[in-house]
């Protein structure tokens, strides 16, 4: 009596701690953000095939991307956190982590991509489902021939880049920090955001040979000090 | 594994380049998984699960042995404790208007850059606009507030401008009387009125502009969020 008594208690203290996620969870899902006047009818077709982007606010969303600003992406794909794992976990019965895991490296791709050019309007959703999917069999290390060609061209884009060390990313980290603001901003816009030599001249107001030369002396110098900051 | 040191300090200036390009890329990208996961945990409750202890496991498996009474109890203990801390931890998190506080000011406002109804900008209004949107509050609250007449558009940026500034009480006012409840800024106007109010001590007339956000509008789900944080 006491051991079923016990294990009632067990059962119910766990059935209370999911349903109070699952709540939160629920009611932030439920918040599908809304953009501007320009949102598309939620019902049309192109829009649900697209998170309820119009192909103005895409266009809007790419460009803040390429000047460095993160929300309106953050805003529009977080939102897809909930399809995306589910999905993961309905087709190929992944567990909870791993499906969070490859959606979120899927995001880091997927934004990489699109400072690339490499993703246009047209369906977000099915690009991103794919995407994360073959993220995912790559993780667990499964192979899967029902990948469409361009979810396999961002495999093979993904696979050309090989991981530093741990150790080695935290001493270029610090020799990040310790560049000054102008070289910092310059590699990061260069290096991360993808922009060319010509956009960063015209936004730090400065000629392309100027920003070129200058770009190779902040290379330098990060080069040098993470060498003082590496030691194997 | 890739060798960053020997790439960086390689004589192939592509290498080189490419090395400082993928390294940017791998701590820029970890800092921002790591954002990502914080919103994912602060806005839709979603986060990994902790694995469970490895002895757990195994005691867990029907071959093992049958688990003692006392084991279970101690579970169910330290679940009931889990629980209990739990609980206690959201009652002490933060009041309504810290939490308003964060979200208001998370994200800086952006004009669009047009006007609804395609009129043309005036000098002006331009002024105002670039102001805005270079996040010069003051300038573009004046010239938000000096437009004539003001439209629904102009006393919501303005309203927006005194926020920014933190004069809640000249938002609040801007919000309440020159931007209409029809006009097409209504789900904005809901939510920066509700958020003035509460960072203005009025944290009951606040909640009540929150309860009015319905499912699918502009920071709902944000609103639900504060209309359960403790006062």
């Amino acid at each position: 009596m006491q051991r079923i008594t016990c294990i009632g208690l067990f059962f119910f203290l766990v059935f209370l701690s999911c349903s109070s996620h699952k709540l939160a969870a629920d009611h932030s899902l439920k918040s599908v953000y809304q953009y501007k006047e320009d949102v598309p009818n939620p019902n049309s077709d192109l829009a649900s095939k697209n998170f309820n982007l119009s192909q103005q606010t895409f266009e809007e969303l790419l460009e803040a991307l390429q000047n460095g600003d993160n929300q309106l992406f953050k805003q529009a794909f977080l939102a897809q956190a909930n399809d995306v794992i589910s999905n993961l976990k309905s087709k190929y019965k992944a567990e909870h982590n791993d499906a969070y895991d490859a959606f979120l490296d899927t995001l880091l791709v997927f934004r990489s991509r699109m400072l690339d050019g490499k993703v246009s309007y047209g369906n977000l959703r099915f690009l991103l489902l794919q995407m994360s999917s073959q993220h995912y069999l790559r993780m667990v290390g499964k192979k899967t021939d029902e990948l469409t060609e361009t979810a396999m061209e961002f495999l093979q884009d993904e696979e050309d880049e090989k991981p530093y060390n741990e150790q080695q990313l935290e001493a270029l980290e610090r020799a990040f920090k310790k560049l000054n603001e102008l070289c910092s901003e310059l590699l990061l816009l260069n290096y991360y955001q993808g922009l060319k030599l010509s956009a960063i001249a015209e936004k730090l107001e400065r000629s392309p040979d100027a920003v070129r030369k200058q770009k190779e002396r902040c290379k330098q110098s990060l080069i040098e000090l993470f060498n003082k900051e590496y030691h194997e | 594994m890739n060798d960053l040191k020997k790439n960086l300090n390689s004589s192939d200036p592509n290498i080189q380049d490419l090395a400082v390009q993928q390294g940017i890329k791998q701590v820029f990208d970890k800092k921002l998984r790591a954002e990502w996961a914080n919103d994912l945990q602060m806005q839709y409750g979603l986060q990994k699960e902790e694995p469970m202890a490895t002895e757990a496991i195994i005691e867990m498996k029907p071959k093992g042995k049958v688990i003692s009474m006392r084991k279970w109890m101690a579970i169910a203990a330290s679940l009931l404790i889990l629980v209990f801390a739990y609980q206690w931890f959201m009652a002490s998190g933060p009041s309504i208007q810290e939490q308003a506080n964060i979200y208001a000011f998370a994200d800086q406002p952006i004009h669009p850059g047009a006007v609804k109804g395609g009129e043309t900008l005036s000098e002006n209004y331009t002024q105002a606009l670039v102001a805005f949107n270079e996040g010069n509050w003051k300038s573009a609250f004046d010239g938000f507030k000096s437009q004539v007449p003001m439209t629904a558009e102009t006393a919501y940026y303005a309203a927006l401008s005194a926020f920014q500034l933190k004069n809640y009480p000249e938002a609040i006012n801007l919000l309440t009387n020159n931007v209409p409840e029809e006009s097409v800024y209504n789900q904005e106007r809901k939510w920066y009125l509700a958020t003035a109010l509460i960072l203005n001590d009025q944290v009951a007339e606040g909640k009540e502009i929150l309860s009015q956000i319905k499912t699918g509008e502009w920071k709902y789900a944000e609103a639900q969020l504060l209309l359960k944080s403790k006062d």
